[in-house]
């Protein structure tokens, strides 16, 4: 079987997911038996411009540049991964939605002349993608799991169930009721192997929308909680707020 | 690869043959790979396998021969998921897994004598073949057969090249309907859902049995229209469809409520299903 | 009501007295010859791991997030595994030899593992629930005390508990009552226990005091559930509007079925390595609240309603354990709704059935 061609690209992002694939010391080596990495510039690989058998890809889209660019990629990739919580649904830059364009950019910038940014989309706002590996960053085994079943050509086996399953076989204690405090896990995509309440902290809802994920329930929660309407709305607009669950969740209509 | 007393472990079988259904559908022809095991293996029609890729996942499958048709035997795959995916990208020669047979199957017995209205759609046809040439085989024991068959395009309809068959069978009639002919393909039947043939039954709801399998959206309608018609619930009998693991009442996944569809189904009379606390439709 | 002579002489057969120490000593021996797991502390919560210092043990739990049948029906079972070429290598010999004790199981948790025999044993034996459930002493814990979600009265799994166990241990005052429930429990008590006395009116007087603490316990249990009749009363309340009102509040997060002694359901998986040739089978716990438990391929999904997700737990429980095992499916543990953000809690679902119920059409 030829080697299928990757490539890895960045869009609007601090590279943190790129570098997620880069510290599978474990993995990577029988990784890079499977497939021909040929185009990841963070990891110095710049050998041909394609066409990919799977692309994978990073960031949110931010500005008509980067709309033009990623519509070239989909061409140019057989199947197009969305890699981490930008590129799934705009992630953290998408916070930047809740202001108006001019409003921010005269924030940071002095001349707005060369400024041309738009609204912070996931990549599926421009373009079709054939896979989602959320989280803030990804999680080296989802990424392997897309890779693996890429290759055995079937659907990835990633269950996009509430955090708390796998919180509870951990055997956490529940950040909400023995912590006192706030969770986004109830209504966040579990696959993170519940990462973050496996350490005392609470979910912050990197990984977007659960399967049916009830967010005015858990909004109301977390009003019961002493927390005010606006400490809610930013929980829910932190990764996924471009998300019509999440936009219910922080009130948004 | 096989083990006789744990119930999760596939045998290997061996595709002898395949047979092009339609664009995305085969029947494929198989043999346990154990010849002990091959001639151990004795099945209902209506019943099914679980099949097995390793690596790729395992799903329940309806057997679509007859169990006297040949020293095989036969499952019509259309590639919906992963198992059948991997499935129909296999070649003659090759091998896979297979554990079962499971499930209740078609109350052949208990239905003799009467006559038999089968009503299919798309790929639901599948556990009705089996049925049809069993009634072939036994045709003194069941009265007159109705099989109305409804399939998307004329290019979707299974078993095309068995019709004639099937017509040959004494006091026999096949009917059939598609939802859309597209342009320049020729068809000589009935336009529009399966249940726009029921004008044309000629059977008498008190002396029928009905054997349904297909969607349920389709089952739905075809079973209202039915009742209308005076046939009896008791006499319904659908194949239901529902997300199994195990095949053996154990992974809790197919449950219709108090039911377990894989050992008390597949097949159910709609008297049973509309009694359920979980109601169907 | 008081005993008969005849019961009181085989109830003081069966009961030994045990000192702090020599208990200790007791799982200190079973420890050279068995794994025990107990409930022990670890972080702000008790959990049932395995036991390497007697002191561990917290002999007053209120109980557990996971119950022990975790070490029956693992959350993670690996079926067989698989070689490139299509060789299944047999599990048979991997499912634990290892003989293994659970201690410290209140009643409830006990009579859960009673419904998990059924479901694994009935017309297809599941080997690997069965095999390590062959290798598995119970040795029970009387409840130190009755907390707002427990309703186990309701269904008959506790405080008092008369069978399932292979050893049941009551502490009191500064011992240990342990009585004896099966041939095996008593072999190993005798081979590794060593009674503090076995004088009949000391033994009397230790069950008179359990008896005290166990009627205590039981009054104390004041919210309960009202399961008269409850099969019928589900038939008849399929439509009941609670249901679609509980869909407003459920988060559909899935905790009250994996926090369930008795949930079972479980979805088989094929993992392979970077080899993509082997790999191995697992079955991994499901549950019927998720989106993705009843769909099929393409898209269809036979619970898409959340409504339906929750009543299919509700009656799975409460009414078709019936059908399908001839037992109820709920011992009233209670961790459903204690581990429940929400506070969506069986005994009110009942309740509210019943103050208003469908008005049943003739």
């Amino acid at each position: 079987m030829k080697k299928p061609s990757v490539g890895v690209f960045k869009f609007t992002s601090d590279g943190g997911c790129q570098l997620q694939i880069l510290n599978m010391e474990r993995e990577l080596f029988d990784l890079l038996n499977l497939i021909n990495i040929t185009y990841f510039p963070m990891a110095g690989v710049d050998s041909g411009e394609g066409p990919f058998d799977i692309g994978f890809v990073e960031g949110a889209v931010t500005s008509t540049d980067e709309i033009i660019r990623i519509k070239e990629i989909r061409e140019k990739c057989r199947i197009l991964v969305a890699l981490g919580a930008c590129a799934c649904y705009g992630g953290i830059a998408s916070i930047k939605n809740q202001k108006t364009q001019r409003e921010l950019e005269e924030k940071v910038y002095t001349d707005l002349t060369a400024v041309h940014s738009t609204k912070a989309f996931g990549i599926d706002q421009y373009v079709k993608v054939d896979a989602y590996v959320r989280g803030c960053p990804i999680d080296k085994n989802e990424f392997i799991e897309v890779v693996k079943s890429t290759l055995l050509q079937i659907k990835p086996n990633l269950r996009p169930h509430s955090v708390c399953v796998e919180c509870k076989l951990r055997e956490n204690p529940c950040i909400f009721l023995i912590e006192g405090e706030v969770c986004m896990g109830p209504v966040t995509s579990a696959g993170c192997g519940a990462l973050c309440p496996s350490r005392h902290r609470a979910c912050e809802g990197c990984r977007g929308p659960a399967s049916d994920p009830n967010t005015p329930s858990l909004a109301r929660t977390m009003l019961e909680y002493g927390l005010t309407p606006e400490e809610v709305r930013l929980k829910f607009i932190k990764y996924a707020g471009e998300t019509q669950a999440f936009k219910e969740g922080a009130g948004i209509k | 690869m096989s083990s006789s007393h744990n119930p999760y472990m596939p045998s290997l079988v061996k595709i002898i043959d395949i047979i092009e259904e339609t664009g995305d559908t085969k029947t494929i022809k198989l043999i346990f790979v154990d010849e002990q095991t091959q001639k151990n293996f004795s099945f209902k029609p209506g019943q099914f396998n679980m099949l097995t890729v390793l690596g790729v996942g395992e799903a329940p499958l309806s057997i679509s021969s007859a169990p006297g048709e040949g020293d095989y035997f036969s499952h019509t795959i259309r590639r919906v998921g992963n198992v059948t995916g991997a499935i129909t990208r296999l070649n003659v020669g090759d091998t896979f897994g297979a554990r079962g047979p499971y499930g209740n199957g078609w109350p052949l017995d208990k239905i003799k004598g009467r006559d038999i209205l089968i009503v299919a759609g798309g790929i639901g046809l599948a556990p009705l073949r089996s049925v049809i040439y069993y009634i072939k085989e036994n045709r003194d024991n069941y009265g007159k057969v109705e099989i109305l068959y409804g399939a998307r395009t004329p290019k979707d309809c299974l078993y095309r090249r068995e019709f004639d068959e099937w017509r040959e069978i004494p006091n026999t009639r096949l009917l059939l309907t598609v939802d859309n002919v597209p342009e320049g393909t020729k068809w000589e039947h009935d336009v529009g859902v399966v249940t726009l043939l029921f004008d044309k039954i000629s059977l008498n709801p008190s002396e029928t049995a009905v054997l349904m399998c297909g969607p349920e959206i389709m089952m739905k309608f075809a079973v209202h229209n039915l009742l209308e018609m005076g046939f009896k619930d008791k006499d319904i009998y659908l194949s239901m469809e529902r997300r199994m693991n195990c095949g053996i009442s154990k992974c809790g996944l197919c449950q219709i409520g108090p039911k377990f569809v894989c050992q008390d189904g597949p097949v159910f009379s709609y008297y049973e299903l509309r009694n359920l606390t979980e109601k169907i439709f | 009501m008081p005993l008969k002579n005849k019961e009181v002489s085989l109830l003081l057969e069966k009961s030994r007295l045990l000192s702090q120490s020599s208990m200790n000593d007791f799982i200190r021996n079973l420890s050279a010859s068995y794994e025990v797991y107990a409930p022990i502390k670890k972080g702000k919560q008790i959990v049932f791991e395995k036991v390497e210092n007697p002191g561990e043990i917290v002999w007053d739990y209120e109980t557990t997030q996971i119950s022990p049948k975790k070490f029956l029906h693992k959350p993670f079972e690996k079926l067989f595994s698989f070689e490139d070429g299509g060789k299944i290598i047999s599990e048979n010999e991997e499912i634990a030899e290892k003989k293994q004790i659970l201690l410290g199981l209140h009643p409830c948790d006990v009579r859960a593992v009673e419904i998990l025999d059924k479901v694994f044993s009935k017309r297809y034996e599941d080997p690997y629930y069965l095999k390590r459930r062959k290798n598995s002493i119970i040795i029970a814990l009387t409840c130190n005390d009755a907390h707002e979600t427990c309703y186990c009265t309701s269904f008959s799994t506790g405080p008092r508990i008369d069978r399932g166990y292979d050893i049941l241990i009551t502490p009191l005052v500064d011992n240990f009552l342990v009585e004896i429930g099966s041939p095996r429990g008593e072999e190993i008590l005798n081979q590794y226990g060593e009674a503090l006395s076995t004088d009949s009116s000391i033994l009397m007087e230790y069950h008179r005091l359990k008896n005290a603490k166990l009627e205590v316990i039981e009054n104390k249990i004041k919210n309960k559930m009202n399961t008269e009749n409850l099969p019928e009363l589900l038939e008849q309340n399929v439509n009941h509007p609670l249901w679609d009102n509980l869909k407003e509040e459920c988060l559909a997060c899935g905790s009250c079925t994996i926090v369930c002694p008795t949930c079972y359901c479980f979805t088989i998986v094929d993992k392979v390595d970077l080899t993509l040739k082997s790999g191995q089978r697992q079955r991994v716990w499901d549950s019927c609240m998720l989106l993705e438990f009843a769909e099929v391929a393409l898209g269809v999904n036979f619970r898409r309603e959340r409504a339906a997700r929750i009543k299919q737990r509700i009656y799975h429980k409460l009414y078709s354990f019936e059908h399908q095992f001839y037992i109820r499916g709920c011992v009233g543990c209670g961790r459903c709704i204690r581990y429940c953000i929400k506070k969506i809690d069986p005994r009110e679902i009942i309740a509210e059935i019943r103050r208003e119920p469908i008005e049943q059409q003739s």
